[in-house]
């Protein structure tokens, strides 16, 4: 399968206000040297607490931020070099759908106007964009006679499946969905995630999902990177991910998620606290249950530990995971 | 928007329930009216129909008469007449000085908020500096520096005016450039200009408008303050702060009447008061309409 996104070594820092005027600028690093990639028709997940800068690496991706260094390619063009027509045309490939529902669409642009935006926009004819329209309509499962009315006359959901409509609109190839479902209603959720999922077969759209859902990335995610201190700590297919959590910061991740068994209690969890005075290359040590000097000073860079797995800690593929291990159930 | 879709809509409704704000309305209807009709209501004698017609060469303001129902000012100025076109007058100054400046305060508040960096820090600081004078002071400088005369008026007035509506479209900008719906337009392909025409304008201009609404009396004051003292309109203009102006020398009347010549006083003093209330009221409407807390 093409690949139709490649992110190459991306770095983003941000800098800091200054303490007083004559003190050393200091920076803030939201996304340190990623490496990612996304094939046709796939989705990737993308996971991590908050702060560890996934939704930076979505804007990176939609141009609304650009990199320090590295390149993000669409369709084999980079994004972060393209001028004029060409950036244009690109951006036309790689449509958003946001959190927070409520402030994603324009309080004072009725339901017509918020999806004909994006083809406005781009100059599609007057007849098209009506077809488009009904037909957006159609496969988000909005009725036609909400055209003339506002964002504050829906719920939610029906919320998101605007954006999603409006998303849609332009055909395009990558859909980055950031955090879609965090902010709805649990009987909803499901409903989104299903129709996101159906539209992926429908349009053969590919898509990033962001999301500190695991359960949720895992049911629509054909490969998950996680995310810790704007790093990618591991990579691999989402059922692999979830059987064998190879990163501590994994492991940590995949415990915290609440069973609905009340008899099997994450005791298990242990909070850690490392000397923190000495530099680590590896942001996790801090927190890491298999602290070791030795190890975590030196360089770590994401390697291959088995087919399609991908872990940024030698360790951890070497030792025994601390936390329980989940193939015993 | 249709009138039988205004007639149903939320915002009419409270409109009509608010009762000061019906009070506003009529009061400015009337004024419209006024200023409308003014060719019907109070002919015009010579080609130039704002200069007020005199009714003899006598210093003495005379009380009002068949003739002259209001009466007149010194020099025998007709009041009526004075007053009937000094509301074009007023609506003119009014409704030039809120354009103006609104035109101004947008472009520039806009611009400094949704670029920020350099452009704002500038252009902030520019506003700043004008803030920084008293208005009406700053006004005096101005017309006295391009001479007298109604259009010197409306130019000064707006030069000291905009700042404040820049300040507060700024504000709001600041807020709504950094909403979703901004960065999804920007992800479609979206220049500059259609975000801050489709998003960015519609979602904060409003409490400029209803600070506008209120503005658009205190301005007639301030151009009435400057006519008083002698820096607005040309001798025999009907401007209701240069009639007020004549009626200077009258205000303690004779010696045994201190109220002999009233009428000089009151008469525009009243028109003024009635239109800067007027747009109170309607602005305070406004106000209490499009506040969002309320939605």
């Amino acid at each position: 399968m093409k690949k139709i996104l490649e992110i190459k070594n991306v770095s983003k820092k941000f800098a800091l206000r200054k303490d007083n005027f004559f003190s050393a600028r200091k920076f803030f690093t939201a996304v340190d040297n990623v490496s990612l990639s996304l094939k046709e028709n796939q989705t990737l997940g993308i996971v991590g607490e908050s702060g560890s800068g996934k939704t930076t690496l979505a804007k990176l991706i939609l141009d609304i931020e650009k990199p320090d260094s590295g390149e993000i390619l669409i369709d084999g063009k980079d994004i972060t070099r393209a001028k004029g027509k060409e950036l244009k045309e690109l951006r036309r490939q790689t449509q958003v759908i946001f959190q927070d529902p409520y402030s994603s669409l324009n309080p004072r642009m009725n339901v017509e106007n918020i999806i004909l935006e994006p083809l406005q926009i781009n100059k599609i004819i007057k007849q098209e964009q009506i077809k488009i329209l009904h037909s957006l309509l159609n496969s988000v499962g909005l009725p036609q006679n909400c055209l003339k009315k506002y964002p504050h006359e829906f719920s939610g959901g029906q919320r998101q499946r605007i954006a999603i409509a409006r998303a849609l609109a332009l055909k395009p190839k990558i859909i980055i969905a950031d955090e879609p479902i965090s902010s709805l209603d649990v009987s909803i959720q499901a409903q989104i995630l299903n129709l996101l999922k159906q539209i992926k077969d429908e349009m053969r759209v590919s898509y990033i999902f962001i999301s500190h859902d695991l359960s949720a990335v895992c049911h629509i995610s054909d490969k998950i990177a996680v995310m810790n201190k704007a790093a990618v700590v591991e990579l691999a297919p989402a059922e692999e991910l979830f059987k064998n959590p190879l990163h501590p910061y994994t492991q940590l991740l995949l415990n915290s998620v609440c069973d609905a068994d009340p008899e099997n209690k994450n005791d298990d969890i242990q909070i850690i606290q490392n000397d923190s005075n000495l530099s680590p290359s590896c942001a996790f040590a801090e927190r890491c249950p298999l602290y070791d000097q030795k190890h975590c000073l030196s360089e770590n860079n994401l390697s291959e530990v088995k087919k399609e797995h991908f872990v940024k800690c030698a360790l951890s593929s070497q030792k025994k995971a601390l936390y329980g291990d989940r193939n015993e159930n | 928007m249709k009138f039988e879709n205004l007639k149903k809509s939320r915002t009419f409704k409270r409109f009509r329930k608010n009762k000061t704000s019906v009070i506003g309305a009529a009061l400015l209807l009337s004024f419209v009216f006024l200023a409308v009709f003014a060719p019907i209501v109070s002919p015009p004698a010579s080609s130039d129909s704002y200069l007020i017609p005199q009714a003899g060469y006598s210093q003495e303001p005379a009380p009002p008469s068949k003739e002259h129902i209001f009466g007149t000012t010194e020099q025998q100025y007709d009041l009526f007449y004075a007053i009937v076109w000094g509301t074009r007058t007023a609506f003119k100054i009014g409704v030039m000085v809120v354009f103006v400046s609104l035109l101004l305060g947008i472009t520039i508040g806009g611009l400094a908020g949704f670029y920020g960096g350099w452009i704002d820090e500038i252009t902030m600081r520019f506003t700043d500096i004008i803030l920084s004078f008293p208005g009406i002071v700053l006004a005096v400088v101005i017309v006295a520096m391009l001479g007298p005369g109604i259009e010197k008026v409306i130019i000064a007035i707006a030069a000291v005016s905009w700042p404040g509506y820049a300040r507060l479209l700024r504000g709001d900008v600041l807020t709504v450039k950094n909403f979703d719906f901004v960065a999804a337009s920007r992800t479609m392909g979206a220049g500059d200009f259609w975000i801050f025409i489709k998003h960015i304008l519609p979602n904060s201009i409003y409490p400029v408008i209803i600070v506008a609404s209120l503005d658009i009396g205190s301005i007639v004051l301030t151009a009435a303050a400057l006519s008083f003292l002698g820096l607005g309109s040309p001798a025999g203009y009907a401007d209701w702060g240069q009639i007020i102006a004549m009626s200077r020398n009258w205000i303690l009347g004779t010696s045994s009447n201190p109220f002999a010549y009233w009428h000089t006083l009151l008469i525009p003093g009243t028109a003024i008061f009635l239109f800067v209330l007027s747009w109170n009221l309607i602005g305070d409407a406004f106000r209490d309409i499009l506040d969002p807390r309320q939605q």
